[in-house]
């Protein structure tokens, strides 16, 4: 009984270390803050319940994304939500986060997510705020337009600009992090 | 107004890897969110290793568990001639009973009476009457209006319409010279007949109506019936299947389109809307959260589904569940919830004054009066998708259809379950429902840490009931 709570406490610690990037993954994936949470915990669950399965250690974050995943695709079936992201998409982006795992070694997690919030803190104004709107306060893209009196089309061609333009600037900033190392 | 020209003409693109992950980090505000998933989680990791059963060795291994061991210790030759003892026994056993008419198979146990007047609306009589609760034997009835509900001892319903003259031969038949019914016919009582002038139609289980006059009008509901015509001229018999009719006289029959089955007098209905995983028996997905966002899942603050716990065992099945204490909040109530979808009941609903009726069992282990001695269950519906759930649920008292709750002190005996049971009209708009159960904390000015020490439920059950009520369509066939 002893060995069971130690390996509970041991996995709290290890879900704590990942949570950030659990619920990062799970939103690109549901698109829904709330429904990830939901099923980042039944996620976790699982994967205590699997965790004899995990050979290497280090691989817990990439094994974790796997259970995530299918979970993730399992709740949006349950929901009847069309899968908006294709399976190749999926593919892409486990390699997005193995990329960044890889070439931006840090510690934590929230020191790699700080290098995206720099780049986002490069965007100019009027994409910086269309993006607080739509994914700090959840608002969706027409409710952006009614409030800012904007065209829908211009809503969505600015959070599309303003993805690309942080992505750039964190794959940039990726490569310059694997010269130097 | 500085506005970009949107491209109308680029094609709408699908974000790729970096780019989508770039989105899911903002999504959470660079991690900064606030999320309480791992703690979730490990609520529930910790109340499944509570729950875990203790190693083997610990203590006296259950009767069954014996059972199960020495049946394993058996060669398998043992056990092959084990089984076919105790089938032969079994069957020996049967036949014992059933010769000495200790149990009846296909027949009703009650002999009694062959049927009896479940119900009635507006029913005028001509001659002999007959009111809810008779059991009227096997004479001729004419009804001359309203509509009556006869239930036989079979488990066959029918509801009759006037003007109509009927009897009940035997447990089985319904003999009509005229009007309209509709019969609703349970597996246990597959066989059902009704006889008319010009056609018998045999139920294979299933839910029909008919029309008797001049002719006999015969249309499928639900599964499929045998019809027969009277005259050998006429031809048959014929199998009907769901959606089909049939026009049987005395020189011929002619295939129909089946009129609604508002066309005919309903007998009272029930159906099942059981919320998923009602007996907590199996380990399907459970949410510790809020008010659910989508259907079939039980969620709330702090809930665990456990196997007997201490001196309580589940009411029925394997599992039940376990109300424990809000994190950080011993003042607050437990509660989970679940939504369920009545989408695909809305032609049942659409027959209005369908009622809801919601009932769940609960226990608690003996405690005094510093700890939680209440249960609640609660249901309020709502009409729309189940958007923002958690407002309206909060806010039901305006934003529901309908709502109804109760609460229960519950005894200090572990050993026995006790019900709530909650009956709400539900409006024919309904989409879904909210249910709630839960565990009332005590209102005590200094809250224990841990009010709820041992408070459980198990099998939540929800019914939609539709009354007896008169053929809505008049049929000049």
């Amino acid at each position: 009984m002893r060995a069971r709570s130690n390996s509970l406490h041991i996995f709290e610690v290890l879900a704590t270390q990942h949570q950030s990037m659990l619920l990062a993954y799970l939103v690109s994936l549901v698109g829904d803050y709330a429904l990830a949470e939901d099923v980042a915990q039944q996620a976790l669950v699982i994967a205590y319940r699997k965790i004899e399965t995990l050979n290497d250690p280090a691989m817990f974050p990439s094994w974790l994304r796997g259970i995530a995943r299918l979970e993730g695709l399992a709740a949006l079936r349950k929901r009847r939500r069309e899968i908006a992201v294709p399976p190749g998409a999926i593919d892409e982006l486990e390699e997005a986060y193995r990329r960044f795992e890889q070439e931006y070694s840090t510690h934590t997690w929230e020191e790699r997510f700080h290098l995206v919030e720099e780049c986002f803190e490069q965007l100019p104004d009027t994409l910086r705020t269309v993006c607080r709107l739509h994914y700090f306060e959840n608002h969706k893209a027409w409710q952006i337009a009614e409030s800012m009196t904007l065209n829908l089309n211009t809503v969505l061609k600015r959070l599309q600009r303003a993805r690309i333009a942080v992505r750039d600037c964190v794959e940039m900033r990726m490569a310059r992090e694997t010269r130097v190392s | 107004m500085n506005e970009e020209k949107p491209d109308s003409s680029e094609i709408p693109r699908q974000p790729e890897g970096l780019e989508m992950m770039c989105a899911g980090i903002l999504g959470t505000q660079f991690g900064r969110r606030k999320s309480s998933a791992v703690a979730k989680a490990m609520i529930r990791l910790r109340a499944e290793e509570a729950a875990a059963p203790q190693p083997a060795g610990n203590g006296p291994a259950s009767w069954r568990e014996r059972i199960v061991e020495w049946s394993r210790r058996l060669q398998p030759g043992a056990r092959f001639a084990l089984a076919t003892a105790l089938i032969a026994i079994t069957g020996l056993a049967a036949r014992v009973l059933w010769s000495e008419g200790w149990i009846n198979l296909g027949r009703p146990q009650n002999s009694g009476w062959i049927y009896k007047v479940s119900d009635s609306l507006q029913a005028r009589w001509a001659g002999k009457s007959a009111k809810a609760g008779d059991t009227p034997g096997t004479g001729w009835l004419r009804l001359e209006s309203g509509v009556v509900e006869i239930t036989y001892a079979s488990g066959a319903t029918v509801a009759i319409e006037g003007p109509a003259r009927f009897r009940a031969p035997n447990f089985n038949v319904l003999e009509l010279t005229s009007g309209k019914i509709s019969a609703d016919v349970p597996k246990r009582a597959r066989g059902f007949s009704v006889k008319s002038p010009t056609a018998t139609v045999v139920d294979l289980g299933t839910r029909f109506g008919e029309i008797v006059n001049s002719a006999s009008e015969v249309d499928v509901f639900q599964g499929a019936v045998e019809l027969s015509a009277a005259s050998r001229s006429t031809g048959g018999p014929w199998r009907l299947s769901q959606s089909k009719g049939l026009i049987v006289d005395p020189l011929s029959a002619v295939p129909a389109a089946a009129l609604p089955e508002s066309a005919f007098p309903q007998p009272n209905l029930t159906v099942l809307a059981r919320p998923q995983n009602c007996g907590f028996d199996v380990s399907a997905r459970a949410v510790l959260g809020g008010v659910p966002s989508d259907f079939g899942y039980w969620s709330g603050p702090a809930f665990a589904l456990v196997a007997p716990v201490q001196n309580i065992r589940p009411f029925e099945g394997a599992g039940m569940l376990r109300f424990l204490t809000p994190a950080g909040n011993p003042a607050a109530d437990s509660e989970v919830w679940q939504l369920i979808d009545l989408r695909s009941f809305k032609k049942f609903l659409a027959h209005g004054g369908v009622e809801a009726r919601l009932d769940s069992m609960f226990n608690r282990i003996p405690a005094d009066e510093r700890f939680g001695q209440k249960f609640g269950l609660a249901l309020a519906a709502f009409r729309g998708p189940p958007i923002d759930s958690k407002f309206l649920w909060a806010e039901r008292a305006t934003t529901a259809l309908v709502t109804a709750a109760k609460e229960l002190t519950a005894d200090n005996d572990p050993a026995t379950w006790e019900k709530i049971e909650i009956s709400v009209k539900l409006p024919p708009e309904t989409d879904f429902v909210i249910v709630e159960i839960c565990a009332v904390a005590p209102k005590t000015s200094k809250p224990v840490a841990e009010p709820f020490p041992g408070n459980f439920a198990d099998r939540v059950d929800l019914k939609l009931c539709a009354p007896l009520r008169a053929s809505a369509i008049s049929t000049s066939r």
